[in-house]
């Protein structure tokens, strides 16, 4: 478990304050916020790198704050994943455990068995600079878990990867936490990684928690504007799973709204579920329109706001608020006022939908 | 080809001006070692005494040493400068590039003072066997002076390329700051530091002034070869000055291997 109290630290130009953040035993925490929030600072403050000016960092019930990191029982995996290159990938995962003196027979038996986990073990004796982005991750995360430390601190695991790799190591990663779970806190910039991840996500604006909550509460309900800018790019549909077959999941987010989504992975019927759909994805309509999307939903406009050369339309029916972009010369053919009956239409392979943690 | 060179060598005005003007640096580099290789080949074998072996192989020893000397105590020195910041450090830096612009003779004057038998700090020395007017431990405290700037440079250089992350971890792993030294920073940049103790051993090797002020005895090869010079003439020095340029190619054979082994 990871406490922090009052810390307030100056570091690398940032001055991040954080009056509390918490991460239960076993639980996935998430810090979600802008690039410059300050969100590295504040997980490099917490692993030992920065030394806060107030405040205490307490791990497992013991106040830390003044502890060097060796001695913090965290294990850090920073966003290009340092893995040492002058080393083979077995010597990367055997450090940490060499550094705590553990005997060499030891060593092998739990090298073997997180590998075996990881599934690295064809990796051992290879170079680590020539594996894949995803292999890297693996490795990585393998050489944080042999320690066996109180929690994991990632910084930006996933950002240096492509998107294909991206979306293979994220269901790898929550399929590891499921089965071991081990505390982390995650640093990322993506509210769609928070969203699928974390048990818990705490959202940083200018070096400060602005918000903490689970998933649902955070892109369900967010507490300021800061917030809603940050989660609410993608429109967030709430609902439950209804069916799901040969990869396509219907969602209903109320009795009389139901969203088709693709989704590869099996979802239980009755599910809880968010579904996200990008606004730039949605096409908007008088009437409702012949065509290939699957998802075509009645709405009222609630207002029209300006983005550069695009229009963003948004529009309500009962509790769902849903935003498109439309070009200019749209909205003047579309004639939309608020109060006006639209169509808004988007493709099952738009939207993406991410399992909430029970 | 490079991106670059495709894109000049479509400039061919330009890039016969550069090298013409490229040429005469070659040229200048060039030709007086090819003098010096056939006006001295004839004079090789007078240069293969006894006498001048003793003066190269002092000159190596005494460089080798000094390069040692210069890495083991620069290392630390350039590893605190890569990762710390503090009042003084451009103090400190100025310091390691004076004797890189002080006149040699200059610089043999100030370790003699400070140095010598008469001083508070050579007198301290003598007893331990350590005096240096006119002897092995002055070639060495001399060329020491003006060469560990390059072990310190090279090293710190090495040092700087490799990712505080990559110690970062090792730190969160359990690993003390003494063994991410050892086993993290000191292995990767290993290459660099051999390459600043190469460079440090071959500047040592080509001192004169300093060494001349210091310790004129026990003759190093460099020295031998002005003697030689007054005393022989210029056929005899050059073809001692062979010799040293054999133990410089040696140097710059190590340096190509360094790059070549990545």
């Amino acid at each position: 478990m990871i406490e922090v109290r009052g810390l307030h630290v100056k570091a690398g130009g940032f001055d991040v304050r954080v009056e509390e953040l918490r991460v239960g035993e076993g639980e996935y925490g998430i810090i979600m916020g802008p690039s410059g929030a300050g969100k590295t600072v504040l997980l490099e403050t917490i692993v030992g790198f920065w030394r806060p000016l107030e405040g205490r960092i307490v791990v497992d019930g013991v106040d830390v704050t003044e502890l060097p990191p060796e001695r913090r029982g965290l294990s850090f995996v920073p966003q290009d994943y340092a893995l040492w290159p002058h080393m083979t990938v077995f010597e990367n995962v055997a450090y940490g455990l060499r550094a705590r003196h553990v005997p060499e027979g030891e060593v092998r038996r739990r090298v073997l068995e997180v590998s075996e986990v990881m599934g690295i073990k064809h990796l051992l004796k290879r170079d680590p600079r020539a594996l894949s982005g995803g292999e890297m991750q693996r490795v990585a995360l393998a050489r944080a878990l042999v320690v066996e430390p109180k929690a994991v601190l990632l910084d930006e695991p996933l950002s240096s990867l492509d998107a294909r790799t991206r979306e293979s190591v994220k269901g790898f990663l929550k399929e590891l936490h499921r089965r071991l779970r081990f505390t982390a806190l995650h640093v990322t910039h993506d509210p769609i990684e928070a969203a699928e991840l974390g048990d818990r996500i705490a959202v940083m604006v200018g070096g400060k928690i602005i918000q903490t909550g689970t998933p649902s509460e955070v892109f369900g309900s967010p507490e300021s504007l800061e917030v809603a800018w940050l989660t609410g790019r993608p429109n967030v549909i709430e609902g439950t799973v209804s069916e799901w077959r040969d990869g396509v999941a219907v969602v209903r987010a109320s009795p009389d709204v139901r969203v088709v989504a693709v989704h590869p992975r099996p979802l239980r019927p009755g599910e809880r579920v968010l579904a996200f759909v990008m606004p730039e994805d949605i096409v908007v309509s008088r009437t409702p329109q012949r065509g290939s999307a699957r998802n075509v939903l009645e709405l009222h406009v609630a207002s029209v706001e300006d983005r550069g050369p695009l229009k963003l339309v948004k529009a309500r029916r009962g509790g769902m608020e849903l935003g498109a972009l439309i070009t200019r010369g749209a909205y003047g053919e579309l004639g939309l006022t608020v109060g006006s009956r639209v169509y808004m239409q988007f493709k099952a392979s738009a939207v993406r939908v991410v399992p909430l943690k029970a | 080809m490079s991106r670059e060179a495709g894109l000049l060598s479509e400039a061919r005005g330009f890039l016969l001006a550069l090298s013409g003007l490229a040429s005469v640096v070659v040229a200048v580099l060039t030709i007086p070692i090819l003098f010096l290789a056939v006006e001295g080949a004839p004079a090789i074998s007078e240069a293969l005494r006894a006498e001048a072996l003793r003066a190269v192989a002092l000159s190596l020893e005494a460089g080798a040493l000094s390069a040692t000397l210069s890495t083991a105590f620069g290392v630390p020195l350039a590893y605190i400068l890569s990762r710390l910041e503090f009042r003084g450090k451009g103090v400190v830096e100025g310091i390691l590039d004076l004797p890189l612009i002080l006149p040699h003779t200059v610089a043999g004057i100030a370790v003699l003072l400070a140095f010598s038998s008469r001083s508070p700090v050579g007198s301290a020395l003598t007893p331990l066997g350590l005096r240096v007017e006119d002897s092995f431990w002055g070639i060495v405290l001399a060329t020491t002076f003006v060469s560990a700037p390059f072990a310190v440079d090279f090293s710190r250089r090495g040092f700087d390329s490799v990712d505080v992350d990559l110690e970062l971890v090792a730190r969160s792993l359990g690993a003390s700051p003494t063994r991410v030294f050892l086993t993290v920073s000191l292995p990767l940049a290993s290459r660099a530091v051999a390459t600043g103790w190469l460079m440090s051993m071959a500047r040592a090797v080509s001192e004169v002034g300093a060494v001349m002020v210091v310790a004129y005895h026990p003759t190093v090869g460099s020295v031998l070869v002005l003697e030689w010079l007054a005393v022989k003439g210029l056929r005899a020095a050059a073809g001692l000055s062979l010799i040293l340029l054999a133990a410089s190619l040696a140097v710059l054979a190590g340096l190509r291997f360094l790059r070549w082994f990545r």
